[in-house]
């Protein structure tokens, strides 16, 4: 069996720019030399006021909704974590991880991953809120 | 002539909708559905989409057969608070790493996506007002 040549090559050109395209589509997920420690004061809360458009280099891009309650689940260096019962954050890469937003001085600075220990960086996204608040749940 | 067009219209609904859930739709299903025990969450898995119809991976769950991507179907499964992870492994694998509190309700949508050869299926957590909305169209899809 012979092959064109000219349709090989079209077909390696085809292969090698799905590979360039396909590479570092993934999320880059820092590993934390530190584990998230509890909140260092009662537990912290407060409620969104506005919609927040959290995007990060190779996940899907992630609405905050309006009237979301935010929860304070630990502390690392580089800011508060938060989660909510009311919204699913995930990191939605070619593989799906359920977190926290990193939170610091009232700015969403990355995703915290427990599973993985990690945080993903976004460019900072500052939050219209309600004050924070003592969770009284 | 009339007779054949009926007959490749009918031929043509069986394949579309060959492989696709069969059994109770979600609300009547349910309605008999024993809550999880106290220490336990539930996890719904749903595919709705009828995309990709012969490509229906087994769900794994912490590496547990838990279930097939039916398209048009639902399951579910009761499992003690932790930490798990969701694959679906066609050409290629990908996985969903999500937690389960006490009492819990998650939602996993089975999207599927282009492959080189074949479709992939991806679990998608979703929020449960979503999930909630979207599985009431689906099926029964248990084993």
């Amino acid at each position: 069996m012979t092959v064109n040549p000219y349709t090989y090559l079209r077909g390696m050109k085809l292969l090698v720019c799905s590979l360039l395209l396909l590479s570092g589509c993934v999320a880059q997920q820092i590993r934390l030399s530190e584990t998230l420690r509890p909140p260092e004061t009662t537990s912290q809360s407060f409620v969104l006021l506005e919609p927040a458009s959290l995007s990060a280099f190779g996940s899907r891009r992630q609405v905050l909704r309006e009237g979301t309650t935010w929860l304070a689940v630990g502390e690392l260096d580089r800011g508060t974590v938060f989660k909510s019962k009311n919204q699913v954050v995930t990191v939605n890469s070619y593989n799906v991880y359920e977190a926290g937003i990193l939170v610091r001085e009232m700015q969403v600075v990355g995703y915290y991953i427990p599973s993985t220990e990690s945080i993903v960086e976004i460019d900072p996204v500052a939050l219209k809120s309600s004050e924070l608040r003592e969770n009284t749940e | 002539m009339k007779h054949l067009h009926l007959g490749l219209l009918t031929a043509f609904a069986m394949v579309l909708t060959a492989g696709c859930a069969s059994g109770p739709p979600f609300k009547e299903y349910m309605a008999s559905a024993t809550p999880p025990a106290a220490d336990q969450g539930r996890i719904y898995f749903y595919r709705t989409s009828t995309a990709g119809a012969a490509v229906q991976p087994q769900v794994m769950l912490n590496d547990e057969s838990v279930g097939k991507a039916v398209p048009g179907g639902f399951f579910y499964v009761d499992r003690d608070a932790g930490d798990y992870t969701v694959s679906a492994s066609t050409e290629a694998k990908r996985s969903l790493e999500m937690s389960l509190a006490e009492q819990e309700e998650k939602y996993v949508r089975l999207e599927v996506k282009m492959g080189f050869m074949v479709g992939h299926i991806k679990p998608v957590l979703v929020d449960q007002s979503v999930g909630k909305e979207e599985i009431v169209t689906t099926k029964h899809a248990g084993e």
